[in-house]
């Protein structure tokens, strides 16, 4: 009874495997459609899942010139920087919030719960940023974001689920705040520290819009500012748009498939170096050791 | 009679008995008359310039001229403004731009110019709240491009931007050349309360076209142009093969059947609806003749010869079709004409040419809708230094630069030899150079449109001949040059509801009877407004 | 009760802890939510803040009059929070207890990799595949047509429009929502689930009794955050699949705002909107909360 029987293992690898499929099939169209030769695409209308004709000529239009290259470095830049400074902020906040009853610790969480439900619109965010002198540089694209609530009460859901003697033996032993957090606390929390720092990490690296707004010199722009100068521009043929510029410019679809691969990859990377932090077993091993 | 009654008048009664073609001739280009929208106010002298002989020749109506290759001489240079350097916030609905350091385009036209242009700009769809944000904010630059109109268009202009009007107006316009040469339509829709706020960025007269895949339907055995409603549909369903996965068209043309049926305007979004006759406004969408077209259109999407997807679809997709013969035609601004070329290389016997709108019995007047007369215009931020705004003003000129000069040359393709090589006499941009055009200077001034499709005769035929026949028809828009406060805030709403009336009678989820109660509502609560508003200023 | 003195002194490292995050809320979203007063005015970028003029309720006329069209989208808006909160939410938890019950090791890390994979597309992309494949005219389509078989229609069916939006946020969401909740679950301590085992207990009862314990308090916390955000569907999502249907199907509170506030510049109404929005959002969160409690869990404050 307490082996895992054949249907439930069987219908487990069902849901995984069409899962995976479904995700797959597209993932294949977007790198085919990329890589496929300007007729195939024409041919096709869209989308192709084979080609014969196999070409980088969207990759090379989209790299040429050093502006996407440098927005790469632009963006993993503000990325690395944001996700650490966010993860500091978010795990000091989170923490101190996280035991009941202490000082005002009730008012803030609410106030920090609060900022979920109301958003600043556009032009007032705008005002703030000036105001604070941050226009065209950086820190205007972290600072507004530094710290999001949702994963700060994610953080601290987990932190409490830290069996409370812990802590309060070490509080017991004399150790300070400091002590706990960075000795016991976090050590027992690496996989919700590397989902939360995946979750800051992405959301820097697909921001877009602040850029736009806060950024004068387009040489600054991080890279989905720039990639969406590739696909929101020229979509539509409109009655304002002149011509001669693209006219060389290999098919709309394949660019932005290759837009895709380019703008997609670098991050995919990233998961796999955070999975290790979700084996089974290793908060408890941690609490062991 | 006031010289305010005659033109626009006439014009509408023109429009509204089919004498249109005749008195259109009168819009464009020609010396401006003080008209009612405008005021007192003096448009800029229309005076046209010439950097080459065009192979096929400009009409006064609005036809752009047309280039079979560049001309080999080009014109003097003209002096170079010396002076600070200008800052400046555009759109782009091109890729970015390699900045500055690494830009030898720019770098080219900064030393040409003898001013440093510093341009900030975004995406075209971001640049609204660009704009309101940077406005918001008070930190202008000190050339924006006004795209659009927003609320309270003539208060943010007076609070925010300099009033040009002395420096512009009538003969004044004179010391920039290039400027008088842009066509006075478009100096129209840059007058709010009758002074002039900014330089036109013009756009060709002829507007939407029908495009039409030529190709297909020869090898089809059918007329480029069918001649009544009934040919329309035949060929329609002729072009149609929903097994071989075949339709005639990629989007409802309910404009064009609009148009077949005497009516202009463009939906959605309802631009150019409003007709005028004796001084009164009418709504197109309260006439008959929209009823019958809203019949039409639900007949044709009937037939099934509207590809099933067209719906919602994006205009790339259904370029693509077109460009994959899933369909034969594709709706789209005239300005793209040239681009199907580059992305229809491997596309064999591809030849795309513009079809007109019959009429409905195959008898008395087409009507066309005219495009926008510009896409934006450039607008100086306060200032009260003269010297500074005539600086502005002679590098705006300088951006005006007509086709053949060699300030065109630096302007569309750069530094020979480096961003540009010759093929003849055609410049041909080098793959480094293609990028480095990038740089939206051509939306904060420019001159007006040409036809110029290198190496492709036929195809700057093809475009001339579609202007000869289409721009006679276009019914001028009453309203070009009148502001209505209305139409710019309350009425955008309701719009939105009007539109989507619109697609769901078009879908056939609602039946053509909605539309009257959907358009009287409209009437109700901001039409009859907007109207009151028009008439004012027109008669006024 | 501590005295406020004794409080400070052992709270105050907390207290500092929370100043940069404190601030930078302070800062970034309460100082700029002041500009929501605009919900009140007739606001004018080039006027400011300052110097428009106020309009007391006239932004907030139609939630105030009922107008149809309002009315509209928030129904639409609320059926499909209701249809996303009863088949969207708990099929992350599913994923992640299947993912977390596979033997092998390297096969889960791969499912996983490739099932969140989809999160990285845009909306633009994920519409554009879906209606290639599923279209009137998609490949299946295409195909049923030229073997003569009957065609289905998923796309441009109004009925069917909640249902296509729904199914299209499972492909892109569900693999990505699960690792949240394997992070939950890597806290399971093995040796309680060994001991399960030997007690003889069946699949459903060490689910029930060992896994979900330690899932349920992030379960709860993340549904109630949903639901505090039960007016806010999917914005970009359905704006680029509203010409399908029209608006009848298809309008919810934020395309409503995009299309009677933002796209005629009327930035009072879209201040308005989100005003009531963020009210009934508080409503729902604290309401959320205190059934929580009622029910014995944490929610996302203690009592």
């Amino acid at each position: 009874m307490g082996e895992p029987s054949k249907l439930g293992f069987g219908a487990r690898g069902l849901v995984l495997g069409l899962g995976c499929l479904a995700v797959l099939v597209p993932f294949w169209a977007v790198l085919m459609t990329s890589i496929a030769s300007p007729e195939e695409i024409n041919r096709a209308g869209g989308f192709v899942l084979w080609t014969n004709e196999p070409t980088l000529d969207s990759y090379r239009a989209v790299l040429s010139g050093g502006i996407v290259t440098r927005a790469l470095l632009v963006s993993a830049g503000i990325t690395v920087v944001g996700t650490a400074l966010s993860l500091v902020t978010t795990i000091a906040l989170a923490y101190a919030l996280s035991r009941p009853g202490s000082l005002l610790q009730k008012p803030i969480l609410l106030m920090t719960v609060f900022t979920l439900l109301f958003n600043p619109g556009i032009i007032p965010m705008y005002l703030t940023v000036k105001q604070l002198g941050l226009l065209d540089s950086y820190l205007a694209l972290i600072l507004p974001v530094l710290v999001n609530a949702f994963n700060v009460i994610v953080m601290r859901a987990f932190f409490q689920e830290i069996p409370r003697e812990l802590r309060e033996s070490a509080y017991m032993d004399g150790a300070g705040e400091m002590r706990i957090l960075l000795r016991i606390v976090l050590p027992l929390s690496k996989a919700v520290v590397s989902v939360i720092g995946l979750f800051y990490a992405v959301a820097y690296w697909n921001a877009f819009f602040s850029a736009m707004l806060y950024l004068q010199s387009s040489e600054k722009w991080p890279l989905q500012l720039v990639l969406r100068t590739y696909v929101v521009n020229n979509t539509p043929i409109g009655s304002d748009q002149l011509s001669s510029n693209l006219e060389n410019l290999p098919p709309q679809i394949s660019v932005q498939m290759a837009i895709l691969v380019i703008s997609v990859l670098p991050i995919l990377f990233i998961y796999p170096f955070i999975q290790k932090h979700f084996a089974k077993g290793l908060m408890v091993g941690a609490v062991k050791g | 009679m006031a010289p305010t009654f005659s033109r626009r008048h006439v014009l509408a009664l023109g429009a509204a008995t089919g004498l249109a073609p005749l008195l259109g001739a009168c819009g464009d280009g020609s010396p401006s008359s003080p008209n009612s929208s405008t005021g007192s106010v003096k448009l800029p002298t229309y005076k046209p310039v010439t950097a080459a002989t065009p192979g096929l020749a400009a009409e006064p109506a609005g036809v752009s001229p047309g280039y079979f290759t560049y001309p080999t001489a080009s014109s003097a240079a003209s002096q170079p403004v010396q002076g600070e350097a200008i800052t400046a916030l555009t759109y782009t609905y091109d890729p970015i731009a390699p900045a500055l350091g690494s830009n030898p385009y720019w770098q080219n036209l900064n030393s040409k110019l003898g001013t440093e242009l510093k341009i900030t700009y975004v995406p075209s769809t971001d640049y609204k709240s660009k704009v309101a944000t940077t406005i918001a904010g008070g930190d202008l630059p000190d050339i924006v491009a006004i795209q659009g109109v927003v609320q309270q268009m003539p208060a943010m202009l007076k609070a925010a931007f300099t009033d040009l009007t002395e420096y512009l107006s009538g003969d004044a316009v004179l010391a920039y050349p290039n400027l008088a040469a842009l066509p006075t339509d478009a100096w129209r829709s840059t007058v709010y309360d009758q002074r002039i706020w900014g330089i036109p960025v013009p756009r060709a007269r002829i507007g939407t076209v029908l495009y039409t895949r030529a190709d297909l339907l020869a090898k089809a055995g059918l007329s480029l142009q069918p001649n009544s409603w009934a040919e329309f549909k035949e060929m329609a369903v002729a072009l149609t093969d929903e097994r071989a996965g075949r339709w005639a068209f990629g989007q409802i043309p309910f404009n064009t059947v609009l148009e077949m049926n005497g009516i202009t305007g463009n939906w959605p979004g309802g631009a150019g609806v409003w007709r005028a006759e004796g001084g009164v406004f009418t709504h197109s969408g309260t006439t008959p003749q929209f009823m019958q077209a809203l019949e039409d259109t639900v007949e044709l999407v009937k037939s099934g010869v509207i590809h099933p997807d067209h719906a919602g679809a994006p205009n790339t997709k259904r370029n693509a079709w077109m460009l994959a013969g899933t369909t034969a035609f594709t709706i789209g601004g005239y300005a793209g004409w040239g681009k199907f070329y580059g992305q229809a290389k491997d596309v064999p016997g591809f030849r795309l040419t513009g079809m007109l709108s019959p009429t409905r019995d195959g008898t008395g007047t087409q009507v066309r809708t005219p495009g926008p007369t510009l896409s934006s215009f450039t607008a100086v931020a306060k200032t009260d230094n003269a010297d500074r705004i005539k600086q502005i003003l002679k590098v705006l000129d300088w951006l005006c630069s007509p086709f053949g000069s060699s300030e065109y040359l630096a302007l569309r393709y750069g530094v020979e030899g480096q961003t540009f090589t010759r093929n003849g006499s055609d410049p041909t941009l080098t793959d480094s150079g293609r990028s480095q055009v990038f740089l939206p200077v051509r939306y904060l001034a420019e001159a007006s449109p040409v036809i110029y499709e290198p190496g492709n005769r036929q195809a700057v035929q093809d475009q001339h001949d579609h202007q000869v026949v289409g721009v006679p028809l276009a019914v001028a828009d009453p309203t070009l040059g009148l502001y209505s406060e209305t139409a710019a805030s309350k009425a955008a709403s309701e719009q939105q509801e009007l539109d989507s009336v619109l697609l769901e009678i078009q879908l056939g989820n609602k039946p053509v009877s909605a539309w009257q109660p959907a358009i009287k509502k409209f009437m109700d609560r901001v039409g009859n407004k907007v109207k009151a508003e028009y008439e004012e200023q027109a008669g006024g | 009760m501590r005295s406020l003195r004794d409080r400070w002194r052992r709270d105050r490292v907390l207290l500092l802890l929370a100043l940069p995050g404190v601030t930078a809320l302070l800062l970034f979203h309460y100082l700029p939510l002041g500009g929501n007063i605009i919900a009140f005015q007739d606001f004018q970028p080039f006027l400011g803040i300052w110097h428009s003029p106020y309009v007391g309720l006239d932004n907030f006329e139609p939630v105030l009059t009922g107008d149809p069209v309002f009315l509209n989208a928030l129904v639409n808006t609320l059926i499909i929070t209701l249809i996303q909160v009863v088949f969207v939410f708990p099929l992350p938890i599913c994923l992640a207890l299947i993912l977390n019950a596979t033997i092998s090791e390297r096969l889960k890390r791969l499912t996983q990799s490739i099932l969140y994979m989809p999160h990285f597309l845009s909306w633009v992309i994920v519409v554009a595949l879906f209606q290639q494949m599923f279209g009137n005219g998609g490949m299946l389509n295409a195909w049923l047509r030229s073997a003569d078989l009957s065609t289905f229609h998923i796309v441009g069916v109004p009925e069917l429009f909640k249902l296509m939006i729904t199914s299209q946020v499972i492909w892109k969401d569900t693999g990505w929502s699960t690792i949240i909740f394997l992070a939950a679950l890597s806290r399971v301590d093995p040796a309680q689930m060994e001991a399960a085992v030997v007690d003889g207990a069946s699949a459903a009862r060490r689910l029930w009794h060992v896994t979900l314990p330690y899932i349920r308090p992030v379960i709860v916390l993340l549904l109630i955050l949903r639901l505090g955000d039960s007016l806010s569907v999917g914005f970009e999502q359905i704006i680029l699949q509203q010409a399908q249907v029209g608006a009848g199907a298809s309008e919810v509170l934020d395309t409503y705002v995009y299309n009677h506030g933002i796209v005629g510049g009327d930035w009072g109404t879209a201040a308005a909107v989100g005003l009531i929005k963020g009210i009934v959002g508080v409503a729902l969160v604290l309401g959320a909360n205190r059934l929580a409690h009622a029910l014995g869990e944490q929610g996302v404050y203690a009592k």
